[in-house]
């Protein structure tokens, strides 16, 4: 994940988590910036320990140790009930190494993909970042699936400004919104604590107001909120 | 049965077996073989493991042995494994992919080292060890050391060495070779016909049998080009001792990656069979500390000669640690898994920092000390027992690492703290017997010494950065955050330390500090060290002590100090200088000399006044090199710029002058890659015509010429540096005059420095 962009992602999502219990943050691009935690707070006149001691990061360098992290660490806190949210930073980056071989890159992404399905079965509040990935690779397909169906939150830039986007489709739809504006409404792309299953992320994503990527280039309004699979309010 | 004594010279696996060569005393080089199988083991669910050895049995892939108990690296604790033996080591790393990809719940251990290693490891031995061997119909019976990886005085095998050469290209992919010259012993032969060259090489290398074939450039082009001409015209080349079993491919293409925040290349490999090839642009230890280096680095590391010069220093760091874990029984995991703890966000940002650094008061300071701890990351890791394992252990709940509070392991001594302990011990034998050699006036001992201790000190320099290496075997962050934590506490401690004595701390960086204490005497130094000594529990060392030392300014920002910028004259005329263009690997040689020429003169003044006083001087020679650039008197190889390309040459996209130079290989068809040294020549900086503002080197001719504008100023930034403690500065904007020498002067205060608009120009047209 560009470090720009990460950084407009983290800043979105401190704004976001100011007011909620705690966040878990499995940071797999070595992006995790705690100033920007604190930057936020002090924006809107808190401590920067308001928020610092309640934002949890654990960093992965290795694809193996991502997994580990997902299949050892996660949910966090046993997987109580209204359990904190966690956020997984530039899944995709690790898996993008090309010293190790595209058939083991694509095993361990396809572990991680079907335990982050698990958790979110169970309850666990998931938001993913990751970058697109090159079209031809298909091992890829497990992660742009359940972006796809869940309304992962990717991190990218259009015409030189930093944008959140929420993939409706897997593909170009949906919607795009400016991160200083949007980042509140981060949590609103999140699958709601009770997730539908697996049925329910088959079904094709309900757009309002969207405007395509890529089909002219224009954005969808600022205010365009994607509603959940389910039609559940997000 | 015969009897042979002499070293070790060279191992492969080859079909089961190792093949070993020794290099005998009588000057015989003799090559035996013996039955080796690389041992694996396996751990994980024992439904998993035994379907995976059912499996691995049934392809013939390795012959399992049973269930065992190894040591677990992370708890000490015994479990149990089971024990393969591969039968093919040659095939197995894609044989062990398949399988782990079948059985992803087997955790493999040992599973990917290189059999010569695993042979080093298992049969206690290392490359340049002498011994005795006990032999029969080429293969090895017995074999004993006589000698132990840990002497410091030992006996290298006395060396075939042959030196080869080629002119030629490899422009447009097409690769050309228009000369070849063997050197040996004073002896040179010269081919210029291609169909010469291959015939003529492969007859000399019969006749000579050498043991070394040093090249430069010989991964990157010589040998590539070589194989390519074979191929092309069906020439059975072969410089190896010892036949390849399968045709080598030709490779031009190396590997780019990133390194301590540069990108780096690595040309690829053409390794030879029972001889070596060491190419001195593709070894970082030969090229820093020749063959005396390489040498102690493969007996310590038990690494092969060649593959060891071809590795980054910090393979041999961790194959020192394999080694021990090996031997130990310690299980070392093929994929490396253990996760970070969870931490907040506060203690992250406690946590997650380097050594300490307090900025320099800037301008000149006379009568300075400077104090350095002895290795001091690695005498941290190893005194507070600093280790992946032993960091928040299971066991233990003590806090003592201070700042962070991480918890040090008091039942067991870490596996990297034990691998680091007998190299420090070893580099200090060195530099006694190095000081030794030079008191009795012995230069080879010497030069023999320095190269040695310089190779473990390589060693102890990059052990701090692969315990926070993610591919690492033995890294793990915490560990890492654990030594910066201590560092920081000690430059604490050393600072009030030399407070409490009087002394005033100028700057300190990470491990070092300069101190000044009005009219103070020498023997105070000897014991404020004994005192930071005691108080920190880690060894320091007087560096010396500086007549005058000036601290500069940052450039960009004229007020604001910079910790690694600076220059002084210690008192017996020496001279340290940091940061500064002499130390820029992207200025051209005669810029550097010319800036190496007025801090020497520089380290004759007694004190700041001298420095001033010489000022004049300063300038007339700083004239006369103007002069000599104008009319075109400065040599042409010493003003070529060499940079290193941080992305493919084809990829650069601005009107700098790097990239100019890097589109002009691009379409030139040079294969230059990321990482790799672009050299090139400025001709006319200003010109609006972007193709004339630089030449690239190698496709400079009798026409190219220098522009004398664009190194003047070159040579005035340089020399500003050196005058700035004077309060001089020469214009390094100004179009120089094209026939009168003069030197703009313009006093400043050394505080204020340069001005910032002066650089705007020179930064679009110097390198």
């Amino acid at each position: 994940m560009p470090r720009r962009a990460s950084s407009a992602v983290l800043g979105g999502l401190a704004r976001a988590f100011l007011h909620e219990r705690e966040l878990y943050c499995v940071d797999g691009a070595n992006v995790f910036d705690p100033y920007a935690f604190g930057q936020a707070a002090r924006m809107r006149g808190l401590s920067g320990e308001h928020i610092l001691d309640r934002v949890f990061v654990t960093r992965a360098f290795t694809i193996h140790q991502l997994q580990a992290v997902v299949e050892e660490m996660l949910p966090p806190r046993g997987g109580e009930a209204d359990g904190p949210v966690v956020a997984m930073l530039g899944l995709d980056h690790l898996f993008r190494e090309e010293t190790l071989r595209a058939a083991e890159r694509g095993r361990v992404l396809a572990e991680v993909m079907k335990r982050l399905r698990g958790l979110e079965r169970t309850g666990t509040r998931l938001l993913v970042t990751y970058e697109r990935p090159p079209p031809r690779e298909r091992f890829w397909k497990p992660m742009l699936e359940f972006g796809a169906v869940r309304g992962t939150v990717r991190a990218g830039t259009a015409k030189g400004e930093f944008i959140i986007e929420g993939h409706g489709n897997g593909t170009d739809s949906s919607y795009i919104q400016h991160l200083p504006a949007g980042g509140d409404r981060l949590l609103e792309t999140l699958p709601p604590g009770t997730a539908g299953g697996a049925e329910d992320s088959l079904r094709p994503p309900v757009h309002e107001g969207t405007t395509p990527l890529g089909r002219g280039g224009e954005r969808g309004p600022p205010d365009s909120i994607r509603r959940d699979a389910d039609g559940d309010p997000p | 049965m015969s009897t042979t004594t002499g070293w070790l010279f060279d191992l492969y696996a080859r079909g089961g077996a190792m093949v070993l060569w020794f290099a005998a005393e009588d000057g015989e080089r003799l090559r035996l073989t013996d039955p080796f199988e690389p041992r694996v083991f396996l751990g994980g669910p024992a439904e998993d493991v035994e379907a995976c050895l059912r499996e691995l049995g049934r392809r013939g892939d390795a012959a399992p042995e049973g269930w065992t108990e190894r040591t677990d690296f992370w708890t000490g604790r015994p479990r149990p494994a089971a024990s393969i033996r591969v039968l093919r080591a040659e095939n197995w790393t894609r044989a062990l992919s398949r399988h782990a990809e079948r059985f992803p719940r087997v955790a493999w251990y040992n599973a990917d080292l290189p059999p010569e290693q695993c042979y080093c490891y298992e049969r206690d031995v290392y490359p340049l060890m002498s011994c005795r061997v006990e032999h029969e119909a080429g293969r090895l019976l017995s074999l004993t050391p006589e000698d132990d990886r840990w002497a410091v005085d030992y006996a290298t095998p006395p060396l075939r060495t042959v030196e080869l050469e080629g002119e030629g290209s490899l422009l447009g992919g097409r690769p050309r070779l228009r000369s070849l010259t063997l050197s040996h012993e004073g002896r040179t032969m010269t081919w210029d016909e291609p169909e010469e060259m291959l015939g003529g090489l492969q007859r000399a290398l019969g006749e000579l049998d050498p043991d070394v074939i040093l090249t430069s450039g010989g991964d990157s082009f010589l040998f590539p080009v070589l194989f390519a001409l074979a191929e092309r015209t069906k020439f059975p080349f072969c410089p190896d001792r010892d036949p390849p079993t399968r045709p080598r491919e030709v490779k031009t293409d190396g590997r780019s990656f990133f390194s301590y925040g540069r990108i780096l290349y690595q040309a690829p490999e053409y390794a030879l069979l029972g001889r070596w090839h060491l190419d001195r642009k593709n070894s970082f230890m030969l090229s820093h500390d020749g063959m005396e280096g390489l040498f102690e680095v493969a007996r310590l590391a038990r690494l092969p000669v060649q593959r060891i010069a071809r590795r980054s220093i910090g393979t041999g760091i961790s194959s020192i640690q394999l080694g021990m874990a090996w031997r130990e029984g310690i299980l070392v995991p093929w994929k490396k898994t253990a996760p970070e703890a969870w931490k907040s966000a506060r203690q992250l940002l406690q946590s997650d920092r380097g050594g300490l650094v307090y900025a320099p008061e800037t301008g000149v300071h006379e009568n300075v000390v400077e104090l350095d701890f002895v290795a001091m990351y690695p005498n941290i890791m190893s005194r507070f027992n600093v280790s992946p394992e032993t960091v928040n252990c299971p066991c233990c709940r003590n806090a003592r690492v201070p700042e962070i509070g991480y918890t040090i392991c008091e039942r067991r001594a870490g596996l990297v703290s034990r691998a680091l302990r007998p190299i420090i011990e070893k580099r200090v034998q060195y530099k006694a017997l190095r000081a030794e050699a030079a008191r009795a006036g012995d230069e080879r001992a010497h030069a023999r010494y320095h190269a040695r201790q310089d190779a473990l000190k390589w060693m102890l320099v990059c052990c701090f950065g692969y315990l926070g290496y993610r591919n690492a075997r033995f890294g793990r962050i915490e560990a890492h955050e654990a030594v910066s934590a201590w560092s920081r506490e000690i430059i604490l401690r050393t600072r009030e330390i030399c407070e409490a004595r009087g002394w005033h701390m100028l700057h300190a960086n990470v491990d070092c500090v300069w101190i000044v204490k009005p009219g103070f005497r020498d023997e105070e130094i000897a014991t404020l060290s004994e005192e930071i000594a005691a108080g920190t529990d880690l060894p320091i060392a007087l560096e010396g002590i500086y007549k005058w030392l000036a601290f500069l300014p940052s450039r960009q920002v004229p007020d604001r100090p910079v910790p690694t910028r600076y220059f002084g004259a210690f008192r017996d005329g020496t001279i340290k200088y940091r940061g500064i263009e002499c130390r820029r690997s992207d200025y051209p040689a005669y810029i550097k000399a010319a800036q190496l020429v007025l801090l020497e003169q520089a380290a004759g003044a007694a004190d700041a006044a001298g420095l001033r006083a010489m000022v004049p001087d300063l300038l007339r020679r700083v004239a006369e090199w103007e002069r000599q650039l104008r009319e075109g008197e400065a040599p042409m190889e010493e003003l070529v710029i060499r940079q290193s390309l941080s992305r493919d040459p084809g990829d650069y996209t601005g009107h700098g002058a790097q990239s100019l130079a890097a589109r002009q290989a691009a379409q030139a068809g040079l294969n230059l890659h990321a990482g790799e040294t672009l050299s090139y020549i400025l001709t006319s900086a200003g010109d609006h015509d972007r193709s004339r503002r630089v030449r690239l080197a190698r496709l400079a001719d009798a026409d190219t010429r220098p522009d004398p504008g664009a190194y003047i100023r070159l040579l005035r930034r340089a020399a500003n540096t050196v005058l700035w403690p004077a309060g001089v500065t020469l214009d390094e904007t100004d179009p120089p005059p094209r026939r009168k020498t003069t030197c703009a002067r313009k006093e400043h205060s050394p505080t204020t420095g340069h001005r910032a608009g002066q650089m705007d120009l020179f930064e679009q047209a110097g390198p």
